[in-house]
């Protein structure tokens, strides 16, 4: 069979092969590429903490006097109370309801749990920026829920225009971002490990107290973590709920001084954004350290053990109360009111709705070809972040993971730093940098500074989608790949890429979402052209247009579950879970 | 086809030396195994000359073509070395066709597609797989991926075949089909063959030599006949097959025999055992003996390591009886068409079958008396 004239001939023109390696050029071009990605929004705000001067003029010089100043600053002091005090309100508040709704959910008899954890998951879709909106409509100071339980009980009922209730609703927005991590867990307790307790004697309440919730503490840790440091970079909850009042946070805090002082306080914001990025760094390190022995607690074994669900008995109608409560007034009142607000030209509990119905507030926004335009934007923005972030995650992951790189760990630490740089934090970056470098510049006006941006953010995100799937396949099929004369590159895209073509599209869809409803880094990048959804509801909002604000968020929430719609049924993906 | 020549090779893992200086030779057209219990290096060993590790130290070439070389920093990537590798696992793509499987070798070599056509439907039919050729590989079983998998190195003609533990997944049955098969088509192929196993029957069956490896050395290389009868080590004499190990001290050195006085039983004649090695009187040694070498109940005339002994217990295997006696300290298992279920017994050890190790067994720290290691 084996004719050794032809096998030798082959063997010597493989050989001598060009020099070049391919391999080697892609890889270091991935590394190159990421580290700048990462690197070009956190420089700037290193430089710029230390300098005097703004950082474009040439006699600036070294200074510590940034930190000096923002520490002398009487109302910086304010600052860091109050945002520490909205963060833990809001992550006690995400935390209590979410793990409790992912037991409910997850392990109980509860009536129409399919539903309610199908609906929990809808805020995650949403910008915090249109659910602030939401609450300031239906619960705000003059809120259409407001008044209904005012004229009720004749007090003013809750102040929404506070740090707590800033908390509160920051803390249901986030709900069910505590939800989806713990609801996997919760699912996937070993069911043996309960009925080990349940054989020896426990109750259904000590079994919950002490096996699975016990069992469920990485994801707890890990969703409380998270949340806190969400709290921390959320800007348009205490933007809408907090503006009118003064109430200032970190967020606002830096927002206000790059865009409502006549002189911008580089050195200043600099030194502020410093301070909040090691802030996060700090916490994000502690997750990871956290993380790291959570082995104790994997309890997916060899064989799927559906647990069993617990009984609750009496209590079942009464959990199914405090879940129709919740899902109505802090998920559909919210979104529903936006959509109502939308279609009136006032909402009030003392006129009756149809009287007021308008299309003015829609009419508005097709009139002006910049309210338009912030739409496409945001389409095309969106469509090309996911396009070019999922190639650029699927390469990143085939390097740090399938690769014989040198650096290929340290890829995957510089690919999963942008977790660490809050939105606001990367638009000052940016925005830096586009001071600094002229090329950067030529960018600014186009929506391609905000696609740079959000790819950016989002690379961790993507990794997440990808990487997994990526990890289940085994190393024998690349392995056998290369034995039988294929390079890596060639092995990446015939072998590797085809298989795990489902989690490139859910990386799309869900970097797609991710940059659909973004706007914190936007706020700072945006210019005359590259407008998007989010910046031009801030503007409707300071003007105080309050219905074509509600119609633009409508039409952004109409538009994202028609793409979650279309991503499930065309590409079978499930964003989230 | 080619020689392949693996010398001084060396791989570390951290501390541990997993591949520990070793040289061998595979002859042109030679079926050679690498035998040793897990963790012996010898998957290391075959990942070394595929190309998907990077050894520390040492020199791997197949005929001219030098594979690597630690001393002047040669490594040739595996997709650049035409070696076949049959994975354990199969490592068969599964959003390709058997075809397809094929046919990914033979693009990468830029052949003409009615080639490509002729070449896989060839080797299909060489592995007697043409009719599942438009399957995807979860719909055939463990014996048939098995054979696509093999198909598959062999269809771009390698100079090497590299099989890492191919018959491991098939059930008993099947395994020892699929192991006549493999041999007779290996020779037919007369394609220079390293294999892998960890089964010893398997290495015994199929191979022209046999490497035995532990703890990152090559113990014995030999063929199959000498590995079983003549052992190089205690390790080697437990590993293949299975032995009886009876310590004891030398009570009269010869030239080509010795006497062993057995431990703990002093009334008894010493056993006469035949040794190459350079024994001298006082020396502690152990005696191996193969089960089925001993003869008990129907007893020569005048016969040398005759002993009474009692049968503590009888299995009854299906084939043969597996009796358990015991004299004194020592306990002897043995392997007969027949014998007593109970009482005493005689039994002899014919001196051919008795091997002589330097040393007692347990402080050899080479491997232990259970048999047959998964």
């Amino acid at each position: 069979m084996v004719s050794a004239t032809t096998v030798s001939a082959t063997v010597a023109a493989r050989r001598n092969l060009p020099r070049f390696d391919r391999n080697a050029a892609i890889q270091w071009s991935v590394a190159a590429l990421t580290l700048l990605l990462v690197v070009v929004p956190l420089l700037p705000i290193f430089y710029q903490a230390f300098l005097d001067k703004p950082l474009y003029y040439p006699d600036a010089a070294a200074t510590l006097g940034n930190f000096a100043d923002l520490l002398g600053e009487p109302e910086f002091r304010t600052v860091i109370v109050n945002t520490f005090y909205f963060a833990l309100v809001m992550t006690a508040i995400a935390q209590g309801i979410g793990v409790g709704c992912a037991i409910l959910v997850g392990r109980t008899d509860l009536p129409g749990r399919r539903v309610f954890g199908d609906i929990l998951l809808w805020p995650l879709f949403i910008s915090h920026l249109v659910l602030a909106f939401g609450w300031f409509i239906m619960f705000g100071p003059s809120g259409y829920i407001t008044l209904v339980v005012q004229a009720v009980l004749d007090v003013e009922p809750w102040n929404l225009y506070s740090l707590t209730g800033m908390g509160v609703v920051g803390g249901l927005a986030q709900v069910p971002l505590a939800y989806l991590y713990c609801i996997a867990s919760a699912t996937s307790v070993d069911a043996s490990l309960e009925d080990a307790a349940r054989s020896a004697g426990a109750g259904t309440w000590t079994v919950l107290r002490r096996v699975t919730l016990p069992l469920m503490r990485p994801s707890i840790i890990y969703g409380t973590i998270m949340n806190f440091v969400t709290a921390l970079e959320v800007l348009s909850i205490p933007l809408v709920l907090g503006g009118p009042e003064g109430i200032e946070v970190f967020t606002t805090y830096l927002y206000n001084r790059v865009f409502r002082t006549s002189t911008p306080a580089y050195g200043l914001v600099a030194a502020a954004s410093f301070f909040m990025l090691l802030l996060v760094m700090v916490l994000i390190a502690m997750q990871g350290r956290l993380m790291r022995d959570a082995a104790r607690f994997v309890t997916v074994g060899g064989k799927a053990t559906r647990p069993r669900a617990f009984p609750l008995g009496r209590w079942r109608w009464v959990a199914f109360a405090f879940m129709v409560a919740y899902v109505s007034f802090a998920i559909i009142a919210v979104i529903g009111g936006l959509a109502v607000r939308s279609i009136v030209s006032l909402l009030s509990p003392l006129v009756p709705i149809w009287d007021l119905f308008t299309w003015d507030n829609f009419l508005t926004i097709a009139s002006y070809p910049v309210y338009l335009r912030s739409i496409s934007n945001t389409i095309q923005i969106s469509i090309a972040a996911g396009l070019i972030g999922t190639a650029l995650v699927a390469l990143i992951v085939l390097v740090s993971t399938r690769s014989p790189f040198r650096f290929a760990r340290r890829l995957e630490y510089v690919a999963m730093a942008p977790r660490a740089v809050p939105g606001i934090i990367a638009g000052i970056g940016i925005l830096y940098a586009a001071a600094l470098f002229a090329p950067l510049g030529w960018l600014r006006n186009t929506i391609w500074i905000l696609v740079a941006a959000y790819v950016m953010r989002y690379i961790p995100a993507g990794f997440g989608a990808i990487a997994p799937s990526l990890g289940q396949i085994s190393r024998d099929l690349d392995r056998g790949a290369h034995t039988v004369g294929a390079d890596w590159w060639r092995t990446s895209r015939s072998i590797l890429v085809p298989l795990i073509r489902p989690a490139l599209f859910s990386c799309f869809a869900l970097i797609f979402i991710l940059c659909f409803k973004e706007y914190v880094t936007a706020v700072f990048l945006f210019a005359p052209g590259s407008e998007v959804i989010g910046t031009t509801m801030l503007q409707f909002w300071q003007n105080g247009d309050n219905g074509p604000v509600s119609a633009l968020a409508t039409i952004q929430v109409g538009l994202t579950f028609l793409f979650v719609y279309a991503a499930r049924r065309i590409l079978g993906v499930r964003i989230y879970g | 086809m080619a020689e392949l020549r693996v010398e001084r090779l060396v791989k570390l893992f951290g501390m541990m030396r997993a591949v520990d200086d070793i040289s061998f030779t595979v002859g042109d057209g030679e079926f050679l195994t690498l035998l040793g219990p897990s963790g012996c290096g010898k998957s290391t060993t075959l990942a070394a000359i595929a190309g998907l590790d990077r050894s520390d130290q040492g020199r791997i070439e197949l005929g001219d073509h030098v594979f690597f070389d630690g001393a002047r920093g040669v490594f040739v990537p595996p997709e650049r070395r035409e070696v076949g590798l049959v994975f354990q696992s199969y490592a068969l793509w599964p959003h390709l066709t058997v075809a397809q499987n094929l046919e990914f070798p033979l693009r990468l070599r830029k052949m003409a597609r009615a080639e490509r056509a002729e070449r896989v439907s060839e080797t299909l039919a060489l592995v007697e797989m043409s009719d599942y050729s438009s399957r995807y590989p979860f719909a055939l079983s463990g014996g048939q991926q098995q054979r696509v998998a093999l198909a598959r190195t062999l269809v771009y003609r390698p100079n090497l075949l590299l099989l890492d533990e191919p018959l491991s997944n098939l059930d008993a049955k099947l395994r020892e089909r699929a192991r006549s098969w493999l041999r007779h088509l290996q020779r037919n192929l007369r394609v220079t063959t390293v294999y892998v196993t960890h089964d010893q029957s398997e290495a015994l069956a199929l191979s022209d030599r046999i490497a035995v490896m532990n703890g990152g050395k090559i113990v014995q290389l030999a063929d199959p006949q000498t590995i079983y009868e003549r052992p190089a080590d205690s390790f080697v004499a437990d590993f293949i097959g299975s032995s009886n190990f009876l310590p004891g001290i030398v009570a009269e050195a010869g030239d080509t025999a010795v006497r062993v006085r057995l431990t703990g039983l002093p009334d008894l004649p010493p056993l006469v055992a035949p040794t190459a090695r350079a024994l001298r009187t006082g020396d502690a040694v152990t005696v191996a003996v193969r089960p089925e070498r001993i003869r008990i109940g129907s007893v020569p005339d005048n016969p040398v390591n005759a002993y009474t002994v009692t049968v503590v217990e009888s299995m009854f295997l299906g084939a043969r009886k597996m009796i358990l006696v015991r004299a004194g300290e020592q306990e002897l298992r043995i392997e007969a068409d027949a014998g007593p279920s109970s009482g005493d017994a005689i039994v002899q050890i014919p001196m051919e079958a008795c091997i002589v190790f330097p040393g007692r067994k347990s402080d050899g720290g080479s491997g232990t008396l259970t048999i047959g290691e998964a």
